[in-house]
């Protein structure tokens, strides 16, 4: 059922079963998970079924780092989390991605990519997706851009292809596609306005009691619980945990102070090299869909033979005219000019009025989407400032790039032109911001929030076990990214909703 | 006596210089004649991506490779040339034997190709 808390007398004091912090995918799908069972379960969602401006206020931090993340872009506090911001991108880890590695401090997951294999499988039907399509070579070299670089599936060397698929819009919002069935519920209460304020331990500290509740007009309650889960990000899940500190200075579950430390993102390095294509421009027929795309990196051999991060090669048609809003005068002239210059123009109309066509220059461009390491300087601490119902901002003191990062950018390039040369389909040039580092001190983060209660063998290096349960606390889970031991390169949420079903699965077995 | 050894020694080592100048010269000329067409063929076939402003260093395994280069001309015409040489430089980039110049990552041959090219074409 959809509740608010303000139909509570204040200081109620609520019972449920399992009680859930956040209503985003990792929230949703838990308790997707648990639907057929009889717990009572409360999601508590610190907004309204809509985003609300005073609410999304509650996100604002402060930045101590060297790189500079926005706090409050990118999360929505309302039913559906980020969720409703996600673009729908899923890929799954890779099986080695799962192990330790001698040259990444704090690599491997202490579980393997076959105890996840079954819940992947599970999310790829609730978001829509074919898991057995990320496997399938039959849909290799259909897209544009396979097809203007063919070589690359058949006969490459260094480099191995990566199939993304696109949950639609219908899929992705699981709110949305689910929204009637929690409305519905009888053993599912949604508490809307009901943020999480503090975490209350037991007097010897070992399990979780209750957690107090409030919304932005003085009502609070407590939320007493057999379990609880916090999937509220990898922002607000260690927010919470450092600042439930009445009984424990350095907070819940923090013994080791690896709470907040090990945030991630994907740091996406823009321009940085221009890919000059041997073979003719030409006009291209192709597959047109929106449910996939290939994406090209550096394979797991040689990535670790050269000891560099994941990463995505993507590549796209260099623009001959500038992308701008007004054009002056001699810009206009400038451009006509080479308009009339270029022999292929022509071929280029034509080209466009063809339908599945696509004009393939010579001339291509090539970003690159980056893995970050675990490292315990990028962290997230409590900020001296609160916000409006008392709980300390997050101070985020972030360097988003280290030497690791560089690495990777420069021998990925130089490992995809000796693909290219190899085959002799093409050439590369550094461009000269990245041979300058200029292109490295710009932030781009694209808003991948990972780490923080990352999940660990030992107290010693995470603050999550196995099976997502904070070390120390009996009772207490987290759900989402935040658990990630390390970042990948694929986009989180395909990944958060399967380990949150595995969760489910978990708390199910040792509840029921 | 001394007058005529001198003379006979001079006389025939200048004989000998000139006929060998006359020789590799000739040999130059006509190499260059018969292959110059073929040369700029050959050079033709490798697109000019680097920038001509720049100055490089012609070291002298530019010039091995100029030699080797019409040698096979010479022996195995343009095609085969123009192969063995393309398979020369995948291989090349296959094993990592590259360079960066201007950011332009290639393979050393391709580079020594390049500013070869810039002589011949």
């Amino acid at each position: 059922m959809f509740k608010d808390l303000k139909v509570y007398p204040s200081n109620s004091i609520l019972e449920y079963d399992i009680c859930i912090v956040g209503s985003g995918p990792a929230g949703i799908s838990l308790a997707k998970k648990l639907f057929d069972t009889n717990l009572k379960i409360a999601v508590l969602e610190s907004g309204g079924i809509e985003p609300e401006p005073e609410y999304q206020e509650l996100n604002i931090g402060e930045n101590s780092g060297p790189s500079y993340l926005s706090l409050d872009s990118s999360r929505l506090r309302c039913f559906g989390g980020a969720g409703k911001l996600w673009a729908g991108v899923c890929a799954p880890f890779k099986k080695d991605e799962f192990y330790k590695k001698a040259y990444i401090p704090l690599s491997g997951w202490p579980i393997s990519f076959s105890s996840l294999e079954s819940y992947y499988k599970e999310a790829a039907e609730m978001l829509g997706i074919s898991y057995e399509k990320f496997y399938d070579k039959s849909l290799l070299g259909n897209t544009f851009k396979e097809k203007s670089f063919n070589e690359l599936n058949k006969n490459n060397t260094f480099l191995s292809p990566n199939i993304f698929q696109i949950s639609n819009k219908n899929h992705r919002d699981l709110a949305e596609k689910y929204k009637n069935e929690f409305e519905t519920s009888r053993n599912i209460d949604v508490i809307f306005h009901s943020t999480a304020t503090e975490i209350n331990l037991i007097p010897n500290t070992k399990s979780v009691e209750s957690v107090s509740v409030a919304d932005l007009f003085g009502n609070k309650s407590t939320i007493k619980s057999k379990i609880f889960v916090l999937a509220c990000g990898a922002l607000e899940n260690p927010r919470i945990l450092l600042s439930s500190n009445k009984l424990l200075e350095n907070g819940v579950g923090n013994n080791y102070g690896f709470v907040g430390t090990c945030f991630m993102s994907h740091p996406g390095i823009k321009d940085v090299a221009e890919i000059y294509k041997t073979s003719s421009e030409k006009c291209i027929t192709h597959d047109i869909n929106n449910n996939y795309k290939v994406v090209f990196e550096v394979s797991s051999n040689e990535r670790n033979n050269q000891q560099i991060l994941r990463h995505s090669l993507s590549i796209s048609p260099q623009k001959n005219f500038k992308n701008k809003s007004s054009y002056n005068f001699s810009e206009v002239i400038s451009d006509g000019v080479k308009l009339f210059e270029n022999t292929s123009f022509l071929k280029k109309i034509v080209c466009h009025f063809q339908k599945n066509n696509t004009f393939s220059p010579k001339n291509w461009n090539l970003d690159i989407g980056l893995e970050q390491p675990p490292r315990l300087s990028n962290n997230l601490k409590l900020h001296f400032s609160k916000d409006r119902l008392g709980i300390p901002k997050i101070n985020m003191h972030w360097n988003d790039i280290s030497q690791i990062e560089k690495d990777t950018v420069l021998k990925s390039v130089r490992t995809m032109a000796r693909e290219l040369g190899a085959l002799g389909i093409g050439r590369i040039k550094y461009k000269k911001m990245l041979l300058s580092g200029q292109s490295f001190k710009i932030d781009d983060p694209i808003n991948h929030h990972i780490g923080t209660t990352r999940m660990s063998e030992s107290p010693k290096t995470g603050a999550v076990d196995k099976n997502c349960k904070v070390f120390g606390v009996s009772n207490l889970y987290i759900a989402g990214s935040s658990v990630f031991a390390t970042s990948s390169i694929v986009n989180p949420t395909y990944t958060i909703v399967a380990l949150s079903l595995r969760l489910g699965d978990y708390i199910k077995k040792s509840i029921l | 006596m001394k007058l005529i050894r001198r003379k006979f020694l001079f006389l025939g080592i200048s004989t000998v210089s000139i006929g060998l100048i006359t020789f590799y010269e000739w040999k130059y000329f006509s190499i260059k004649k018969i292959f110059s067409d073929e040369i700029e063929k050959f050079f033709y076939n490798f697109e000019s991506i680097l920038p001509n402003k720049i100055t490089y260093n012609i070291d002298k395994e530019v010039y091995t490779l100029e030699n080797k280069i019409i040698s096979m001309l010479s022996t195995n015409g343009l095609s085969k040339t123009l192969n063995l040489i393309n398979q020369k430089i995948k291989k090349e980039y296959q094993l990592g034997k590259i360079t960066i110049i201007e950011g332009w990552i290639l393979s050393e041959t391709e580079l020594k190709i390049l500013i070869l090219k810039s002589k011949y074409v």
